[in-house]
């Protein structure tokens, strides 16, 4: 078999049985979480044999593993059962607002690389100076900052006092860019520590010295040699902080009444809604994994070391 | 001083010519100077070899010549290349200098070449900014140029990344670069040392050849006086960042006139051997090992690799014993599994296959718990003491560890034993409070001998205890290991690419290849008749610093490799 095809073969492995942890964190947690929906759904003063019906229809009174092997066995359908709360598909409900959140998350993250890749170079190229210092004030105010609590101030400036940008909702283009902002934020600030640090690293390799020693001007030294050996973990990265903006999105959803998934998991927790919560966290989880295999798909396309590993 | 009535660049002219040069770097917020007022030429088709000791400056002034010191450096004086000051010139005009008039090899092959880029793109890169050439004509160019280096297939290694050739080979493309616009000079700094022997010959007849085929100078800056007896027309030693003694190599080599040149030519371990004999030696066989060997292995087979990982045979069906009290000198190149033995000897790394028997214990399957008995009795001496020493542990400590570890002595019983191990080891008391970073590497490793004897092993293993330090420094380090052996007895195993470090401490000598035991015998038999053709090749290889002799070793290389041996 060719290295590549080993290669991709391993990494969707990995990423199946990362499934299947999930599915049966999911499944468990569910379970172990205590409060029974029913108390939810049915009226306190419901008899005990109404609640035993209740108990056979979504099958709480089959033995657990009966109970996982119909999620699992389901899920692999894409069926996670009736919401509770809403009494339609979970899994729909999920994927009607998956795309308002992956929005958000992406243009999240577009924007966080967008600055933290020159900040990040910036900082390292002049290490322990005026400008290194500024960025490193930046850095520690954008992850120090609450969103919340950001994600209103922002709401205050440029909605309320200078109405620019709609306070809430997901209308038109303008409505995106405040909830994109606050989201980004944090990342940001991780993005552009990490891309300094991995700058620093890589300036000190020997073969930078070696470019500079042929006689490359300083700029193709820093961004054909630097920046693109530092991309490698950067990259790896942000598989990883894509998953830390979906958890940041359930935030920053609620603050702007963004309709997205992250809402959705709020209310589907407040309300014990079993399918929906599982629904949620499982599809939620299902994108991280893909983003994550993604990542590990391109990482070969930029170091040739291991695209090649078993070839040579 | 250049005369403005004799063309640049003619025979007579010296093609770099420094006067005064000094460096400072920033320490601090003060500046304190390496380099002191350097003065030295460099004529046409001349090797000039600028060799001294680590800190003494001689990397540093090189570098200064096209400025590439670190930010916190600053060069002072003047640097002429053929009649044209290019010191502190700005970094436009100095771009113009680097990889075109003037090309550079590094030490470290393995870094010095960007991972993510092919070779041929590498080369290409210079040839294309500094010549202005097409895609298509720095493709045939860098082609040939990798030819030229002798590098094999050079159509197919052109597109080939750095980590998929071996160290020789990737140092053969690193000239290729540093030579591809036919520079007036060549800096090579270390090129070989990170080489093995028969691969730093290899590269040393490369730039012998190239200097007369583009007609370069080169400045080859190295602490191997036998690598610079190999090359140099003339050298230039430094000490502390001035120069001490520049003549011709013939005057450095037979008549050395200061004290330190002399100095440091006797602080090079010397190999006696010849291996130029001609006659086939009579077959001696190994003598079977003694039954009661401290050490004996049989049909000894390690793998290498993590569980998960591929696994592949780093050593092979390898047999030999150590007698109690003896040294076995264990040689050979890089990837020949020679270090790999020293760590399955101390339990570091499992035995695949056959057997390990120490002191009685067999290795193979060991259990953990008689693993760590054996531990007791046998230690090692790591190559780095730099990074073989706890950087937040006080001296006094990491000697202690071994003793308070199997709970052997504590209190003023332990600080005695601490101090006598420190007497043994030559190092004062004073050093005990200190921390790794406030020793020199060569009292690093006696550190890591007093810590390694701590436990009065019945074997120690010395896995290249010395390849990092300087000669003069190694030269002592040995002194106190001899003397140790002597006064405790114990036996080693001593790991080592040098020959002639071996030859001076072992009483017998194993020589390892790709995973195999080529050939074992006592010391000077081995030495003196090798009877394996890749023994021969190993002590033909070694420079050693005499330029005449030297010059001989090279005609027996050519004989010894035009009779050919699959390599």
């Amino acid at each position: 078999m060719p290295p590549m095809a080993r290669y991709i073969l391993r990494r969707l492995g990995h990423a199946v049985l990362v499934v299947f942890g999930v599915s049966i964190i999911v499944f468990l947690v569910m379970h172990l979480a205590g409060g029974s929906p029913l108390s939810v759904l049915l009226p306190p003063e419901a008899s005990e044999a109404e609640r035993r019906q209740y108990e056979a229809l979504l099958g709480l009174d089959q033995p657990l593993y009966v109970q996982y092997w119909d999620f699992a066995s389901q899920a692999v359908r894409g069926d996670f059962g009736q919401s509770i709360w809403y009494g339609r598909p979970a899994a729909g409900l999920v994927l009607e607002r998956l795309q308002a959140t992956a929005e958000l998350a992406v243009s999240g993250l577009g924007l966080a690389v967008l600055v933290a890749l020159p900040l990040g170079v910036l900082a390292a190229v002049y290490r322990n100076r005026t400008v290194d210092h500024a960025i490193g004030i930046f850095v520690v105010l954008g992850q120090s900052v609450p969103i919340f609590w950001l994600g209103m101030l922002l709401v205050l400036q440029f909605s309320v006092n200078w109405p620019l940008f709609p306070t809430s909702g997901r209308d038109s283009a303008l409505s995106f860019v405040l909830p994109a902002l606050t989201l980004a934020v944090y990342s940001m600030a991780r993005l552009t520590r990490l891309t300094r640090a991995g700058m620093l690293e890589v300036l000190n390799q020997d073969h930078l010295r070696t470019a500079r020693a042929k006689g490359m001007p300083e700029r193709v030294v820093i961004f054909r040699h630097g920046v693109r050996n530092a991309l490698i973990p950067f990259v790896t990265y942000l598989g990883l902080e894509f998953g830390g903006l979906l958890g940041g999105a359930v935030v920053v959803e609620t603050v702007f009444s963004w309709p997205g998934v992250g809402r959705l998991a709020t209310e589907a927790i407040f309300n014990r809604d079993y399918p929906l919560v599982q629904a949620v966290v499982f599809i939620v989880a299902l994108v991280f994994v893909a983003v994550n295999l993604l990542v590990d798909l391109l990482y070969p396309a930029l170091d040739p070391r291991i695209r090649l590993a078993s070839a040579s | 001083m250049t005369t403005s009535n004799t063309p640049l660049g003619s025979a007579g002219e010296p093609v770099l010519s420094v006067r005064g040069l000094s460096v400072d770097f920033l320490v601090n917020g003060e500046w304190s100077t390496v380099v002191h007022d350097l003065s030295y030429e460099v004529r046409p088709h001349e090797v000039l070899a600028i060799v001294g000791e680590s800190g003494s400056g001689k990397t540093q002034s090189s570098m200064a010549l096209i400025g590439l010191l670190p930010p916190s450096g600053r060069a002072t004086g003047s640097v002429k290349l053929d009649g044209t000051e290019i010191l502190g010139l700005p970094g436009k005009r100095m771009s113009g200098i680097r990889g075109r008039q003037v090309g550079v090899v590094f030490q470290e092959p393995m870094t010095a070449m960007n991972p993510v880029y092919t070779i041929g793109f590498q080369i290409c890169e210079v040839l294309r900014f500094h010549l202005g050439m097409s895609k298509r004509q720095a493709r045939a160019r860098a082609i040939e140029l990798l030819r030229l280096v002798d590098l094999p297939d050079p159509e197919l290694t052109v597109r080939k990344y750095p980590h998929q050739l071996s160290g020789g080979q990737l140092q053969r493309a690193v000239i290729a670069q540093a030579i591809a616009c036919e520079p007036r000079l060549l800096i090579a700094d270390e090129p070989t040392t990170a080489l093995d022997v028969t691969v730093q010959a290899g590269i040393l007849d490369l730039l012998r050849s190239l200097k007369d085929r583009i007609a370069s100078s080169i400045i080859l800056i190295s602490h191997d006086l036998g690598v610079v007896a190999d090359i140099a027309d003339r050298v230039l030693v430094m000490k502390a960042g001035r120069v001490v003694e520049s003549e011709s190599s013939e005057q450095i080599f037979y008549r050395p006139a200061q004290p330190y040149t002399k100095e440091l030519i006797a602080a090079v371990p010397t190999l006696t051997a010849t291996a130029v004999s001609e006659t086939p030696p009579a077959e001696v066989a190994e003598e079977a090992a003694p039954t009661d060997a401290l050490v004996s292995a049989r049909r000894l087979a390690i793998d290498y690799g993590t569980d998960r990982g591929p696994r592949f045979r780093a050593v092979d069906g390898v047999d030999f014993h150590i007698g109690r009290g003896e040294v076995l000198g264990l040689v050979g190149e890089s990837g020949s599994g020679k270090s790999t033995i020293g760590q399955a000897a101390v339990g570091l790394v499992p035995v695949a296959d056959g057997s390990l028997v120490i002191d009685g214990v067999e290795l193979a399957g060991i259990r953990s718990a008689d693993l760590k008995a054996l531990r007791r009795r046998v230690s090692i001496v790591f190559q780095d003491p730099g990074s073989s020493l706890d950087p937040r542990m006080q001296i006094a400590d990491s000697i202690a560890e071994p003793l308070v570890l199997h709970r052997l002595a504590k209190g003023k019983e332990l600080a005695k034993r601490v101090n006598d191990l420190l007497d043994q080891v030559h190092l004062p008391r004073t050093m005990l409070a200190r921390f790794p970073h406030e020793l020199s590497g060569g009292q690093r490793q006696r550190v890591g001998i007093a810590r390694a004897i701590a436990l009065e092993p019945v074997l120690l293993v010395a896995d290249e205890p010395t390849s990092a330090l300087d000669v003069s420094v190694q030269a002592k380090v040995l002194e106190v290991f001899e003397e140790l052996q002597r006064q405790h007895g114990f036996a080693c195993l001593f790991i080592s690419h040098d020959l002639a470090v071996v030859e001076r401490l072992a009483n017998r000598i194993a020589v390892m290849r790709r995973g195999s035991l080529v050939e074992a015998g006592p010391t000077r038999h081995l030495l003196d008749h090798p009877r394996h053709q890749y023994t021969r090749e190993l002590l033909a290889a070694v420079p050693v610093a005499d330029p005449h002799e030297q010059r001989t070793r090279r005609e027996t290389r050519r004989l010894l490799s035009a009779r050919g041996t699959p390599s």
